[in-house]
């Protein structure tokens, strides 16, 4: 270990930054909450689905460079781990909706002879709820452990050959894993936001936040990319074909996002049946309707235009802002995902836009995010920013200096 | 240190090529199977079996013709029964060569090289099959000009463009053009290689008049780059489109278990397996009745196990999502769906071998030894085939025999004609395949000859993936390497 690949000190700076806004925003969050306890849960779930997306998209993006391979893995699966490793916190920040269950999801006031309730039966109620939350934490938290600590004992190798044995080890664990990965996410979506409509359904949900939580993960990383490239000792490793790379699955994913839904829309306004299309009709009304055209056009039309030129995805300041700009419109459309779900307050109706924007919902995701930013730089300074003794290290490097 | 290196990177990524080979023995080797060797007795035997079989299929055409589709098992309510799902079957397989030759590319996986050819070709007939089913099914193929395309006729008849149906006429036509486009494009400097070396005066008319006065100048190499990128970049859409348009046939109806918003990527997904698995099941026989083991490697078989193994998992994921939600939904139709598909519906065996093909014999591709072995990828190929034909009769029969009206509730058995036009494309594909192994290079030479370390620019027996990063600098670059050459 003859480099010093060690988080440059100035983060320190940005930790307690984040954690002066996140404070800030939590007492204020807090104070809202008071004051309107459904509005302040909703918020608070919208700054927990975003940024708890990154955590556990950090877990699959970890995952899936293992078994892909690739220089862009080797180069950003510091920062995706330090984000898996906010997963305590995220645990954290999932009790007050464990605790404000019964303010917060529609289902816990439905009538007996409400056909889900007869339907799921002990399924959907509270219990059950919280029982499943603590079966996905735990199960994310084994992936978490495991492959940060064996990510940490091929730093500690002696040589390329133990370093080797241990990257086979998270590609081994990474390939089954990545399939339960995939069905905790599909069920806990359901469970976390899908139910806030407990009428409604579609089966292609979790697929939807499996990619929208890796695309905010590829954003993310991009914007630390774009920070740490700038400074030693990342400057030595980050090279323009990385950018590239990363930039051609953010443009992948982004086509993915709009593909899925397409699909779902499709085929919902095809079936018109009014066990699903409410869902649309909901959101075709003035002001959501805006929302969902202001989707189309940037969270796709516009990066996938963006993303298209290769100059762009090169340079890292183009690529950096659009994976800000894409970072923010994903919020929207979680916003969108949300919000418009039928509220207790209104005895299962839904608001319109102008009623059912709150201040709180940018205190919510501003005090989650603060809080988070805080815990993460914390988990990123802990370790060398690249994985020292991986045999492909100096390869992936290699490879960024190319074209 | 760098030594150890190099064991390493080798051993996680085996070089491509195996044996000691340069740029003239790949050209013989390759070249040889078509000009030089005398055609194998096996082949004749394949070929005759194919050709006979597909006899079954003119047969099966003719009678439909004359006697009109009452010759099939198709009933009320189940409209729809071996037609689509053949249909489905054939366009599904077709997706693998459309992946390997478009995606893998983008994607630099240099192990695409030597399979690209072969499963282009079978896209090419696959698709041949799959595109005869919805023809003949309308009975009079034809009068299907105006009723499949949007043809201006006196009559002012236009057909639904609403309906799915008429998005997989524009679909799979765009896809068969592109996919021959793409084809033959890649086979353009191998045929000029074949002419310079065939001696049959025939052959060499034959491959001159296909290769369209390649001289493999740098002017040639350079915009046929750039061509064979931009192809792969509109081929790249039509893996997704294809097939989630194929399953919008099925989705946008309100039938239980066809509307499901999971449809399209699980379609797409199935599409890939059910590919990847013919390919298996061609290239297996092949590299060993050619000899080819050095271009098709081990290595190859087990990346394509693997891509087997991660689409089987997404299709096993579509069904756990529909069978969860048909529950969750708590909706009576949902939840009678699900029993009537899985146990208490008169098809439920079809839902449990199903489950077996292509849930359960997939799980041993977990295991090396099983990806490793020739043997096991050709049977597990062979179950998925199976299963992925049993997937879209289980979709499309039991979710029709079983519909909003029990007083028209109705079983459903295929007839004779069913299966013998069934068999029958089966055939047809075999004889196309046939012919092609005959006729022309089942391997890209040309693109094979990049693997190798000549191919190195600067010439250095460097580590292999080093080689292949200086193959990808050339293969990158836009402008001609003399520009006079090329101005000129």
């Amino acid at each position: 270990m003859a480099e010093n690949y060690n988080a440059p000190a100035e983060l320190n700076k940005f930790r307690t930054i984040a954690l002066g806004v996140g404070g800030i925003g939590l007492i204020v969050w807090a104070a809202g909450t008071y004051f309107h306890l459904e509005q302040g849960l909703r918020s608070w779930l919208l700054g927990f689905i975003f940024w708890g997306g990154i955590t556990i998209g950090g877990i699959g993006v970890t995952m899936l460079q293992y078994l892909t391979g690739g220089a862009w893995g080797v180069v950003i699966r510091r920062i995706v781990e330090a984000a898996s490793r906010v997963l305590p916190l995220v645990f954290l920040m999932w009790l007050p909706l464990a605790f404000g269950i019964t303010h917060l999801y529609e289902w816990t006031h439905l009538p007996p002879d409400d056909f889900t309730v007869i339907g799921r039966g002990a399924y959907q109620t509270p219990m059950w709820w919280v029982i499943r939350g603590l079966i996905y934490f735990a199960l994310f938290g084994v992936m978490v452990y495991l492959l940060n600590t064996w990510s940490a004992n091929q730093d500690k190798s002696a040589d390329h050959e133990e370093a080797a044995r241990w990257l086979g080890k998270a590609t081994a664990f990474s390939g089954p894993t990545m399939v339960i990965y995939v069905l905790v996410i599909s069920f806990a979506t359901v469970d976390w936001v899908m139910s806030l409509d407990p009428h409604w359904f579609s089966t292609i949900w979790g697929l939807l936040f499996v990619v929208g939580w890796a695309l905010s993960t590829f954003c993310f990383s991009v914007l630390m990319l774009a920070w740490l490239g700038d400074r030693a000792p990342f400057n030595r490793v980050l090279g323009k074909r990385h950018l590239h790379d990363i930039g051609k699955l953010i443009l992948a994913l982004v086509m993915v996002w709009a593909y899925f839904n397409f699909s779902q829309l499709l085929i919902i306004y095809s079936g018109n049946i009014p066990e699903e299309t409410g869902w649309y009709l909901t959101r075709m009304t003035p002001g959501w309707f805006w929302i969902g055209m202001i989707l189309i056009l940037f969270h796709f039309a516009f990066p996938f235009l963006f993303l298209l030129k290769q100059d762009w995805k090169k340079n890292i300041r183009m690529l950096s802002s659009i994976a800000i700009f894409i970072l923010l419109i994903r919020l929207v459309d979680m916003f969108f995902l949300i919000s418009p779900m039928p509220r207790i307050a209104e005895h299962g109706g839904s608001l319109v836009l102008s009623q059912s924007f709150s201040w709180l919902d940018i205190v919510g995701p501003i005090a989650v995010g603060g809080i988070w930013l805080w815990y993460f730089f914390g988990q990123l300074m802990k370790r060398p920013l690249v994985p020292v003794m991986d045999p492909f290290l100096e390869k992936a490097i290699e490879h960024g200096q190319g074209h | 240190m760098a030594k150890d290196l190099k064991q390493i990177h080798e051993k996680i990524y085996p070089p491509m090529v195996e044996g000691e080979h340069t740029l003239a023995t790949v050209s013989d080797k390759i070249g040889d199977v078509t000009l030089k060797k005398k055609t194998p007795w096996h082949w004749f035997v394949g070929f005759g079996i194919s050709f006979m079989v597909a006899q079954l299929l003119l047969f099966s055409v003719v009678t439909l013709l004359a006697k009109g589709i009452g010759i099939w098992g198709n009933n009320q309510p189940v409209g729809w029964a071996f037609d689509i799902i053949n249909f489905v079957w054939w366009i599904g397989i077709g997706h693998a060569g459309t992946l390997i030759s478009a995606i893998l590319l983008l994607l630099n996986q240099k192990w695409r090289t030597s399979i690209n050819r072969f499963a282009e070709a079978m896209t090419l007939f696959a698709v041949a099959c799959a595109a005869m089913f919805p023809l003949l099914h309308t009975g009079r193929p034809w009068l299907a000009a105006y009723w499949l395309f949007p043809y201006p006729n006196t009559m002012g008849i236009w057909p639904q463009f609403r309906s799915p149906l008429i998005w997989d006429v524009f679909a799979v036509s765009t896809y068969a053009t592109i996919s021959l486009l793409f084809w033959y494009v890649g086979l353009i400097p191998d045929l000029a290689t074949l002419r310079d070396r065939a001696k049959n005066k025939v052959f060499k008319f034959f491959y001159a008049a296909l290769s369209w006065g390649w001289r493999g100048s740098a002017r040639h190499w350079h915009r046929y780059e750039i061509a064979y990128l931009l192809l792969a970049g509109i081929s790249t859409p039509l893996v997704l489109s294809v097939h989630s348009i194929v399953s919008f046939d099925f989705s946008v109806s309100q039938v239980p278990g066809w509307h499901a918003t999971i449809f399209p990527p699980y379609f797409v997904a199935g599409a890939i397996f059910a590919g990847f698995a013919m390919v298996l099941i061609l290239c297996i026989p092949l590299r060993v009745w050619y000899n080819m083991k050095d271009f098709i490697t081990d290595t190859h078989l087990v990346y394509m196990g693997k891509v087997m193994l991660a689409t089987g998992l997404i299709v096993v994921y579509g069904y756990a999502m529909e069978a969860y939600f048909g529950w969750y939904s708590s909706s009576q139709y949902e939840v009678f769906m699900v029993k009537n598909r899985i146990w208490e519906g008169p098809y439920w065996w079809s839902y449990w071998l199903l489950i077996i093909c292509n849930g359960l014999s997939i799980q041993l591709l977990w295991f090396k030894r099983f990806r490793e072995s020739p043997f096991w990828l050709f049977m597990i190929s062979i179950v998925v085939s199976i299963g992925m034909w049993l997937e879209r009769f289980v979709i499309i029969v039991t979710s029709l025999n079983r519909d909003f009206l029990p007083s028209s509730w109705a079983m459903y058995s295929p007839t004779m004609f069913d299966w013998s036009m069934f068999v029958g494309t089966i055939g047809f594909f075999f004889t196309l395949l046939y012919l092609f192994v005959r006729f022309l290079p089942v391997i890209s030479i040309f693109e094979v000859r990049t693997l190798l370390p000549e191919a190195n620019v600067h010439g250095h027996q460097q580590d292999f993936e080093e080689n292949v990063l200086e193959v990808e600098y050339t293969y990158e670059r836009t402008d001609p390497p003399n520009k006079e050459d090329a101005e000129s």
